[in-house]
């Protein structure tokens, strides 16, 4: 009991700002986190296979289109995390920026991987090819080579705060490449289908199709919040583990 | 043939985040236990 009211008056007397650290680094809050991630992604699920239409010439493998854009969308988000961590990180130079621009590198290729497998998977049975190397798809293809990249350079630097610094400057830059792969479509020729949602005059999608896919995008969006504090969560405790065996050293 | 497109996309998207949640989880323990391990190294001494 005096325990107890030693941790609640510990508690109160705390900022605002460490009162939120102290939550988000405990064990309820990723609790919280997988149960909310779990109930979205089943909701999606639902949407997906059930309450979205198939559509008329493409049959059911358009459906692959909900899990395609959404992993597009949380890749492109990923690497926007990257370059407002990496700015922070060098306006302020606190390790945290860089963690968490690290962890969304990270988090940013796996989904990006996910856009390169999927596409090919959908392009085949309509365009009869797997790969083509038109520029939605090549530019795509160079992001996730460009992010491949600003890993290696952390990995590969002697010591780890010029590591930080170096992928910081690669992550700004890296960037320039998001709008490349967005306006490729606009800009060239491609055999990529146009916008579907940010079109004039829309894309000629079905009403019950933009809910879905905003359901699939809202999901995408918890999932990685998730991965991104789980991955965040490491990256911290690494360095409280290198900072330990300094001491004893 | 459709269907079975769809199919593999929807596995290969689930398979890779279990693979990564997996490795995610493994790492998080191990740290856990090193960190643990090296606490306990530290007071240790100090108690002898």
């Amino acid at each position: 009991m005096l325990f107890l009211q030693l941790c609640v008056r510990y508690y109160t007397n705390m900022s605002l700002k460490n009162k939120i650290w102290v939550f988000i680094m405990s064990v309820r809050f990723y609790q919280l986190l997988v149960l909310l991630t779990f109930l979205s992604i089943t909701t999606a699920l639902y949407f997906v296979f059930v309450f979205a239409p198939p559509e008329l010439s493409m049959g059911e493998i358009q459906r692959i289109f909900y899990f395609h854009v959404a992993s597009a969308w949380i890749a492109f988000f990923a690497f926007f995390v990257v370059f407002c961590c990496s700015i922070l990180f060098l306006v302020r130079q606190h390790a945290v920026f860089d963690m968490i621009g690290n962890s969304a590198a990270e988090l940013g290729i796996l989904f990006m991987t996910f856009v390169l497998i999927t596409g090919p998977l959908w392009a085949k049975p309509v365009w009869n090819t797997y790969w083509t190397w038109d520029a939605r798809l090549t530019t795509s293809f160079i992001l996730w080579l460009i992010y491949i990249v600003y890993l290696m350079i952390r990995k590969y630097t002697e010591t780890k705060e010029r590591g930080a610094r170096f992928a910081a400057v690669f992550g700004i830059i890296a960037f320039l490449q998001v709008p490349i792969v967005y306006m490729s479509i606009r800009w060239w020729r491609t055999l990529h289908p146009g916008p579907v949602l940010m079109n004039k005059g829309g894309g000629g999608l079905d009403p019950r199709m933009q809910v879905t896919l905003v359901v699939a995008l809202v999901a995408f969006t918890i999932l990685f919040l998730t991965l991104l504090i789980i991955r965040f969560r490491i990256a911290w405790m690494e360095t409280q583990l290198f900072q330990l065996k300094e001491k004893i050293e | 043939m459709n269907n079975t497109f769809l199919f593999m996309a929807f596995m290969i998207i689930w398979i890779g985040l279990a693979l990564y949640l997996t490795l995610l989880i493994k790492k998080l323990t191990s740290v856990e236990r090193e960190i643990q391990l090296l606490k306990e190294y530290m007071v240790k001494p100090k108690e002898k």
